[in-house]
């Protein structure tokens, strides 16, 4: 029974090890590997602990291989967890009750959930009698989904003949029209064109403000954290590097700026070196790293100085902060 | 009550899915049918010509025609493609697309199964009916008992067999290549169920092996009814037999499903 009835998610020392069978490349290998066989254990998920708030989206990063993904299937109950304890709104995932399974969902966008060789509208009516979804509520749902991520012209062709961003679209609405109130994205805007990134970002945004859902969401593109998450959990090798507010993370690991100048006149490397850390140059244009503090008299330094014809300031992208995250917690 | 209404919408739409599919490669469906058609076809041909239009121990010309045809209709009725379709789910890692879910697996595959059974069902029933009026040999005795019989054998072989491979199908979650495992029960099967030969001319030894393997009673048992050759207290023996086996399967199943799923590592993502 469910503790209480809240769609938050704790997570206290969480493991997951696999054991991972070892063989040498050849005949050689396949013969010894025959007589005797060989197991190394790899630890994907090493000991993590952390809380989500009912209604939160929070991004989870971290290089491939980190853990994000063993991670979430942990969560959703596809995995056993080799330590460790875990609660989502008030279930043992692994336990795969019903109740558990109709408030939440897993959308991975590199496997498919929809039957692959019929229209995806099909999977919808499974999943209508699965989770039994009342007739009203799924046609105003599935009317929803249909407007919002401009599913019309998808519905009725046969899943196999779809790109992998209009598959990934149908697989958000079957995965989401049981209106869960718990819901893991695995990479949810992989293959798709800007647009409609930036599409399925605001509808998952509304979802989330709509139905106050909890938001768990891997990404490799850096727009969809900074749009989507107020704060990030950061994993590598199994273990939580950073887990705390976006902003935070950007001042911590990223104590500077970026200015971006465009010159009117050339002008010597070795002048620009005067105001931070030369980033790149290349007439006209020029980027110069200035720390945090210095930025405003700096800035007013060069344009008093320079031949300046523009000129922005910028924070680093995101992948940058991230990787020097990472730097500094493994040179710790 | 409203698990079952659920469960019964579930199948609904379950087997209108898996229709649409089979009418989607109806190219394959019809050649994996015909294809099933043609073992007992020649294996028939080799006893007519040994048999050299006279008898083998207790079959002549007629028996053999109707002891192939029976072959033939029971093991399209009970056959299973399950242990290749679990393996392929679990080694590519699409059952977690049905793990997530709140319905069983289980379903999904059962579902498929009854809409080709049903398919060729139909199919091998009306060609039946079309020859009775035209050869004697397909005439079997109609009277209801035997035909309750015939049935309950062929029900209970069905879900014996079905569960035997998607048991096997289930080791896919320890070993990555269940598939030899699969090819060496196909070899045993060959020749204890009766699909190479009537029980009645195999040697003693193979005889005395029927009630220790599944085989005889998922093809040659409900087949030995049909035919006739086996009537009154050994028929319902048989079904016991069956029930037996029927049991054990299900009991295999719900142990290899609950430790299978603790080893499952969910591959891709």
């Amino acid at each position: 029974m469910p503790k209480s009835h809240n769609n938050g998610i704790t997570v206290k020392e969480l493991t997951k090890n696999f054991k991972v069978h070892e063989r040498e490349a050849g005949l050689r290998g396949a013969l010894h590997s025959l007589m005797k066989r060989s197991f190394r254990t790899v630890t994907a998920v090493d000991s993590i602990s952390f809380g989500i708030e009912p209604g939160e989206i929070v991004g989870f990063l971290g290089p491939n291989g980190a853990g994000k993904t063993t991670t979430m299937k942990m969560l959703s109950g596809l995995l056993h967890p080799s330590g460790g304890t875990i609660d989502v709104g008030g279930y043992v995932p692994f336990q795969q009750k019903e109740a558990f399974k109709k408030r939440i969902t897993l959308v991975m966008g590199q496997k498919s959930q929809l039957i692959w060789d019929i229209p995806a509208a099909e999977t919808f009516l499974i999943n209508q009698a699965i989770y039994e979804i009342p007739d009203a509520q799924y046609r105003e749902t599935v009317g929803e989904l249909t407007d919002l991520l401009d599913l019309e012209p998808l519905l009725k062709k046969p899943v196999r003949t779809l790109s992998l961003g209009e598959r990934m679209k149908c697989e958000l609405a079957a995965s989401l029209l049981h209106r869960p109130e718990i819901i893991f994205l695995d990479e949810p805007t992989i293959g798709l064109d800007v647009n409609m990134q930036e599409t399925v970002r605001r509808f998952i945004k509304a979802y989330n403000e709509r139905f106050n859902a909890t938001i768990l969401l891997t990404s490799h593109y850096m727009a969809d954290v900074t749009a989507l998450c107020k704060r990030v959990i950061i994993i590598n090798h199994g273990r939580i590097l950073f887990d705390g507010d976006l902003n935070q993370l950007v001042s911590t690991h990223a104590p500077f700026k970026v200015a971006k100048l465009v010159f009117s006149k050339q002008v010597e490397e070795v002048d620009l070196d005067r105001y931070g850390t030369l980033l790149h140059y290349e007439y006209p244009q020029a980027s110069i790293q200035i720390p945090r503090e210095e930025v405003s008299q700096q800035a007013s330094r060069m344009l008093a100085d320079l031949p300046v014809q523009d000129f922005t300031i910028e924070d680093p992208p995101m992948e940058d902060v991230i990787g020097m995250a990472f730097a500094a917690k493994e040179g710790a | 009550m409203r698990k079952l209404t659920t469960l019964w919408r579930v199948y609904i739409r379950w087997m209108k899915i898996h229709w649409a599919i089979l009418l989607e490669y109806r190219g394959d469906t019809f050649f994996y049918m015909l294809g099933g058609f043609i073992s007992p076809i020649v294996t028939l041909a080799v006893w007519m010509t040994v048999s050299g239009g006279g008898s083998i121990g207790s079959y002549d010309q007629r028996d053999f025609i109707l002891y192939f045809l029976s072959i033939m209709f029971v093991s399209r009725l009970t056959a299973s493609w399950d242990a290749w379709e679990v393996e392929v789910h679990i080694r590519e890692g699409t059952l977690s697309g049905y793990l997530l879910r709140p319905s069983s697996y289980l379903h999904y595959r059962i579902a498929e199964n009854l809409v080709y059974k049903l398919f060729y069902g139909v199919v091998m029933v009306v060609a039946w009916i079309i020859a009775w009026p035209l050869t004697d040999v397909v005439r079997i005795s109609l009277e209801p008992v035997h035909v309750l019989s015939i049935l309950l054998a062929i029900l209970l072989a069905c879900a014996t067999r079905y569960l035997l491979y998607y048991n096997l199908g289930l080791l896919g979650f320890w070993t990555t290549r269940t598939s030899a495992i699969v090819g060496f029960v196909e070899a045993l099967s060959m020749f204890l169920s009766g699909r190479i030969a009537p029980y009645a001319l195999l040697p003693d030894w193979v005889r005395e092996s029927q009630s220790f393997t599944p085989f005889y009673w998922n093809l040659g048992f409900p087949v030995d009814i049909m035919t006739g050759k086996l009537t009154g207290a050994a028929v319902w023996q048989g079904l016991g037999v069956q029930a037996i086996w029927l049991v054990l399967f299900i009991a295999a199943y719900s142990v290899l499903w609950k430790q299978g799923l603790r080893k499952h590592s969910a591959v891709g993502g």
